[in-house]
């Protein structure tokens, strides 16, 4: 059992980061992209494309990868989203149009790329890394390092550093923080580069173990929106811890009742969580006196 | 200003016009009798759009493959009209109104999935037009008690590669097989089979698992395989992809079953994602010699036709066949319009003939299906250490 929870947990690392990215969005511009999935496919495929690119190191790819779906993530946020975006959060076409993306995108991907899962050659790690009590695949491992890594990262960027605290005062009042010279459409664009990027890298070294493919879109997506939920959406450690947790329930309950209880125990938990705690289980509830 | 409206509104009509005129060009066609008796309308339906779009690419192809062999042999030719059913049964159910009604093709080739197929199969039967299923398997799909039956099959279906692959499983005396399958209509049927086929001849399947399509991790459940003692193992699952996280796993715990069968959908792309080692053992049961000079002839002139390895070489070779089988009922029918003597001129086929593989009288009134379940006309196919398909031995040895 204890090979479950470490393999639960290095995907949930995933999860985390990529819930993290709908956490640091949503803090910022009240927004989230529906189409990080196909966000994360599209980084996929440009590493994919890189691939070939004999003469660049393996972390350099990555990064290339990052950087490219960095801006695409930028521009998403500057043209599809943040026309809709407004300080009362009321209009929630921004919603529509990230759904519309995804599918898009996704049918872009089919399109251009084909349906079929094709190798990465690199960023891939044969074999299984034994830890004496337990073993773990050592691309997962590989995974969950750099997601845990980045996830800590960006973490710590949003609560300790200037551009954390301009984030904060975007989100709390767009109006005053623009009187006081921080730029909205500046930071929702950060935002919406780092997630993205985030995004990026994990997809890639996870499509690094599974294959690359064009419907990676709602694999990743589902688990990562519910660890969102469970650690709390406005909660940047809170969407950390609940995708891994996420994964460790997926993975247990997959183990003990069988592989559809593992894809429908996380989704449960949102519902629970939903109901009993809205705000997330790590996140601070906020009151609001009328 | 009004009069830039009016130019600006007359390019837009023009526009969409040219537009209607290009989207439309590929789902209608001449369609009907053309004049010439052996100028074949032949309706094409398939995913064109979706996620299985590869399924069309190869109807297209293998049709497209076969035109110039079937020019010279029969003097046939065809007219194509293409439609679209996105993978999705009701728009299939659309589909084959326009083609039959309006189009008024002299066949139809496809649908290329076993739902979609299903879906029209009544109304093609009941509007009686020659119907070639060249790639979907399930059985249900022609109906043997159908008088006249206007399907037929040139691919294998579910239940015969399911008795073939049973006495395979169970070849050993006290075999334990378990079977991995698919949490999709794919997996399920094939799991519903393989448990049919173990009740029929007093067999058992000591454990299943199911496998959810795109899981990055199944330790579990081969964990669980592995100590239930199962020795032969079935994996009936969707993609390449899913097999490679099976016999990854297998790998990591270091399960050997003396028997590791595959269906083959492990020919797309598995070899990609997996690791020689976890291949070795690794087989599947096919019903076409895959290395043989008749298929493997035909995948080569696919590559060198569309510069790339076709994603699935069976459903190539299987709409191949069917083109084939059809334009030479064309011929001894003399007339493509002629509906009901090309039906009876494909069941009456004396010989059939595709890149030197022959079938001898292939068909009968009660029998529609080019194959058959006699596992010693089946194969047992692996992988070398390169990736290359190999040739294992009969699956009735």
């Amino acid at each position: 059992m204890l090979d479950q929870i470490l393999v639960g947990a290095a995907i949930g690392c995933l999860y985390a980061l990529i819930a993290q990215g709908f956490a640091l969005t949503f803090r910022t511009t009240h927004t989230m992209n529906f189409a990080t999935g196909e966000i994360g496919a599209i980084g996929a495929f440009v590493a994919l494309g890189l691939a070939g690119v004999g003469w660049l190191p393996a972390p350099a790819k990555l990064a290339a990868a990052a950087i490219i779906v960095a801006l695409v993530g930028a521009v998403v946020f500057a043209v599809l989203i943040r026309p809709f975006v407004t300080n009362d959060g009321h209009d929630a076409r921004w919603l529509l149009v990230t759904v519309a993306l995804s599918l898009v995108a996704v049918d872009l991907l089919r399109n251009s790329q084909g349906t079929q899962h094709r190798p990465l050659d690199f960023a891939r790690l044969d074999g299984v890394l034994s830890l004496g009590f337990a073993q773990v695949p050592k691309q997962l491992a590989l995974l969950a390092v750099v997601c845990l890594a980045l996830g800590i990262a960006i973490a710590l960027l949003v609560t300790r550093t200037g551009l954390g605290v301009r984030m904060r005062a975007v989100a709390e009042d767009t109006e005053t923080a623009g009187l006081v010279g921080i730029d909205a459409r500046r930071m929702g664009m950060l935002s919406y580069a780092i997630g993205s990027a985030a995004v990026a890298v994990g997809a890639t070294l996870w499509t690094g173990y599974v294959g690359v493919f064009p419907d990676i879109g709602p694999l990743l997506l589902v688990p990562a929106f519910a660890g969102a939920v469970i650690g709390g959406l406005i909660s940047v450690w809170g969407a950390l811890a609940g995708g891994v947790l996420y994964g460790i329930a997926e993975q247990l309950f997959a183990h003990w009742f069988g592989a559809t209880a593992g894809g429908v125990i996380g989704l449960v938990a949102v519902v629970g969580v939903l109901v009993l705690r809205p705000e997330g289980l790590f996140a601070r509830r906020v009151e609001v006196k009328v | 200003m009004n009069r830039t409206l009016r130019s600006v509104a007359a390019g837009a009509a023009a526009l969409t016009l040219l537009l209607t005129a290009a989207c439309g060009s590929d789902d209608t066609g001449s369609g009907g009798d053309s004049g010439d008796p052996l100028r074949a309308t032949i309706g094409l339906i398939g995913p064109k759009s979706g996620a299985a779009q590869f399924y069309w690419t190869e109807l297209v192809r293998g049709i497209e493959l076969a035109e110039p062999e079937i020019k010279e042999r029969f003097g046939v030719t065809f007219d194509k009209v293409e439609g679209d059913d996105q993978g999705s049964p009701d728009v299939a159910s659309r589909v084959i109104q326009t083609m039959l009604n309006q189009d008024e093709v002299d066949a139809v080739f496809g649908p290329s999935q076993s739902g979609p197929s299903l879906q029209v199969a009544e109304t093609i039967q009941r509007t009686g037009r020659p119907w070639l299923v060249s790639i979907a398997a399930a059985d249900e799909i022609l109906d043997p008690d159908a008088d006249p039956n206007w399907g037929f099959r040139t691919n294998n279906n579910n239940s015969d590669a399911i008795a073939v692959s049973g006495s395979y499983l169970w070849a050993e005396p006290g075999a334990k097989v378990g079977i991995f399958y698919g949490a999709d209509a794919y997996g399920q049927s094939n799991r519903d089979m393989l448990a049919a086929y173990a009740e029929d001849n007093d067999k058992t399947v000591v454990h299943e698992e199911v496998i959810q399509p795109g899981a990055t991790d199944v330790s579990s459940q081969v964990r669980k395989m592995r100590d239930a003692g199962v020795d032969s193992i079935l994996v009936a699952v969707t993609t390449g992809a899913d097999t490679a996280a099976v016999s990854k796993a297998m790998d990591q715990l270091g399960f050997e079953p003396d028997r590791f069968l595959v269906t083959a959908t492990v020919l797309a792309g598995y070899t990609d994602l997996a690791q020689p080692r976890e291949w070795e053992n690794l087989a599947f049961i096919e019903p076409r010699d895959l290395t043989g000079d008749s298929f493997a002839g035909i995948a080569q002139r696919y590559e060198e036709e569309y510069g790339e390895k076709p994603t699935s070489a069976v459903a190539v070779y299987t709409t191949y066949t069917s083109a084939i089988l059809y334009a030479q009922a064309v011929a001894a029918a003399k007339d493509a319009h002629d509906w009901e003597a090309v039906r009876q001129a494909m069941e009456d086929t004396p010989s059939l003939d595709v890149n030197g593989r022959v079938w001898e009288q292939p068909f009968g009134a009660d029998d529609h299906d080019l194959y058959e379940d006699d596992p010693s006309s089946w194969y047992v196919i692996g992988f070398d250490p390169e990736g290359n398909l190999r040739t294992i031995g009969s699956a009735g040895s």
